[in-house]
């Protein structure tokens, strides 16, 4: 193919940059290669083949994750806290993104600029002000409390993605649909949500993507060990089979395999999804 | 009379959407002010207590951030978030760089930019933990080093207090630049291709081509990224102190985010631990500031 780029295009220099290419993703990939082949190897193998694919994989170190290092439990708990708020954020966004692209009342660029504005709150000065508001609310320790904050945590982007890419959809199709008789909520079931698809999925994945990693807040709101998220079950035992690196990389195995999955599927909607607001 | 103005106002408010507009609105302004500008608020006024996070606070007066100034760790943190944020323009340029190389359509382009795009996708607790265990002093790192006779070099690479910092800032880089590939290809995907091509026949070459054309071409990406490397350098690097190194050796990869966290929930002290998330805010207000203005430039 042509070169459509800035560089010139030397057959010298196209085996140069293919090179360097190659060498920082053999960085990123041998990592990941290492982590698989680990988690399948036995401890014995480890010892003497410690860098190359597993000669006798074994899948005893994910069966041991699973069930004594609690990968299954934690992962249980992280799946309903993700998928509660996922859904819900997608729910509230949408609403909020379809009254601020498409209906008119007054204060309605007030409110889209105080709903981005609010990301100046940072995380570190909520958290501890929260920690204690979730107490008194009775919230804390319960997946109900981290659903709610990481939906909180989603608004001001989701809101800020879906306004965006409702304002794209024509005017005409929304008032046809007013004119057939649609209240507010069937023109955005109706219309919006159809059309606007793309971007909800966007959003979708990527605050599956975010909400499944993320520590500071499932570490300080589910401290009971039964409600443990698998990010902090992971970070929390760490210290105590730090010799038994199968295990740990098992372990860490399990836990990355959805978000894998989900890389691997929507490679290019994570892609556009990270990159809005970055890109005009 | 009155009253049926008001009925009047409210059915022209009903089709118009207002009513509908407030009310799909609702939930969004609700969550975002109960559990995020409410608890921020309360912040500042904790930081002038001693609250433990149980029972009644004591004002203090400026007491804690008259601590601060003493406090020696606060102080390592601080320049270790400085040296974080200072290594911001190095992980904008490898990106940058890569995002060029990929852009000209280098066989096997697609495959480079996922492979570049993997790590990016992982939880901070997952890179961590997994570097935590290379890096370890009998780890496999050591251990191939020592094999090809580089013994010598071998370390506890998160244990020796000169190299933990610069090491967990490679892992977070590892963590990260990929994004920022991505980042740079959209931004390049958007420049018509003409543009690379008129000024390539004006004799534009390397580093004239990248500063005279390159990077005007993506300077809202330039600004975008670097603003939230920044930020993201005082705020969101948590979770790899916690599973790599927690602050040590000594406070050698101490960060003030972490520092917050060990103050508030490790030693009771919620009211020290307010004033540095107060110092934090100011900190990155500007920066933040910066980063929305962005994001809205064109709605302005």
């Amino acid at each position: 193919m042509r070169s459509r780029g800035t560089g010139s295009g030397t057959r010298l220099s196209r085996w140069a940059i293919t090179l360097v290419l190659a060498c920082v993703s053999v960085s990123t990939i041998y990592p990941m290669v290492f982590l698989v082949s680990t988690a399948l190897k036995g401890r014995r193998e480890y010892l003497t083949n410690r860098y190359g694919l597993p000669l006798q994989p074994t899948l005893e170190n994910l069966q041991h994750a699973w069930t004594y290092g609690r990968v299954g439990e934690y992962a249980l708990n992280s799946v309903v806290v993700v998928v509660a708020a996922v859904a819900v954020s997608c729910i509230v966004c949408a609403l909020a993104g379809y009254a601020l692209a498409h209906l008119r009342f007054p204060g309605r660029r007030a409110a889209f600029l105080g709903l981005l504005g609010s990301m100046i709150v940072a995380p570190q000065l909520i958290i501890i002000p929260l920690h204690g508001q979730l107490l008194r609310m009775d919230l804390l320790n319960r997946p109900i409390g981290l659903i709610l904050v990481y939906v909180t945590l989603a608004t001001p982007f989701g809101v800020y993605l879906l306004t965006s890419y409702f304002r794209s959809i024509p005017v005409e199709l929304v008032e046809a649909a007013q004119m057939d008789g649609a209240g507010h909520l069937q023109v955005l079931l109706r219309v919006i949500a159809p059309v606007g698809r793309p971007a909800i999925v966007t959003l979708a994945i990527f605050n599956f993507l975010w909400m499944w990693n993320e520590l500071l807040f499932a570490l300080l709101i589910l401290q009971d060990d039964s409600v443990r998220t698998l990010m902090t079950g992971l970070a929390v035992q760490r210290g105590q089979y730090t010799a038994n690196v199968p295990l740990i990389a098992a372990g860490l195995l399990l836990a990355a395999t959805p978000v894998l999955a989900v890389f691997f599927a929507f490679q290019g909607q994570i892609a556009r999804g990270m990159t809005m607001g970055a890109v005009k | 009379m009155r009253k049926r103005s008001r009925t009047d106002l409210m059915r022209r408010l009903a089709r118009s959407g207002a009513v509908a507009g407030y009310l799909f609105l609702a939930p969004a302004l609700l969550l975002v002010l109960v559990f995020r500008v409410w608890p921020g608020l309360q912040a500042f006024p904790y930081a002038f207590t001693d609250w433990t996070g149980a029972g009644a606070a004591a004002p203090v007066g400026w007491g804690n951030f008259a601590e601060m100034l003493r406090d020696g760790v606060f102080w390592a943190a601080l320049r270790n978030n400085v040296f974080l944020s200072l290594a911001v323009p190095f992980w904008v340029l490898a990106s940058l760089a890569l995002a060029l190389l990929i852009h000209d359509r280098t066989p096997g382009w697609r495959f480079f930019r996922g492979a570049f795009f993997l790590p990016s996708v992982l939880s901070p607790v997952i890179v961590g933990t997994l570097f935590g265990a290379i890096l370890r002093a009998d780890g496999p790192l050591n251990e191939g080093l020592r094999s090809i006779g580089l013994g010598a070099l071998a370390r506890d690479w998160l244990g020796d207090p000169a190299a933990a910092l610069p090491v967990m800032t490679l892992v977070i880089l590892w963590g990260i630049f990929g994004l920022g590939v991505i980042f740079f290809l959209a931004g390049l995907a958007a420049v018509p291709p003409e543009i690379f091509e008129s000024a390539r026949l004006d004799g534009a070459r390397g580093w004239s081509m990248l500063a005279g054309v390159v990077a005007p071409s993506l300077r809202h990406v330039l600004e975008f990224w670097t603003v939230n490397l920044v930020v993201w350098s005082f705020t969101s690097l948590f979770a790899f102190v916690y599973v790599m190194t927690r602050g040590g050796p000594g406070y050698a990869t101490m960060l003030v985010e972490f520092q917050l966290f060990q103050q508030a929930f490790e030693f009771n002290r919620m009211g020290y631990a307010c004033a540095l998330g107060s110092a934090l805010f100011l900190l990155v207000f500007g920066v933040v500031l910066l980063q929305l203005r962005l994001m809205t430039a064109e709605d302005a």
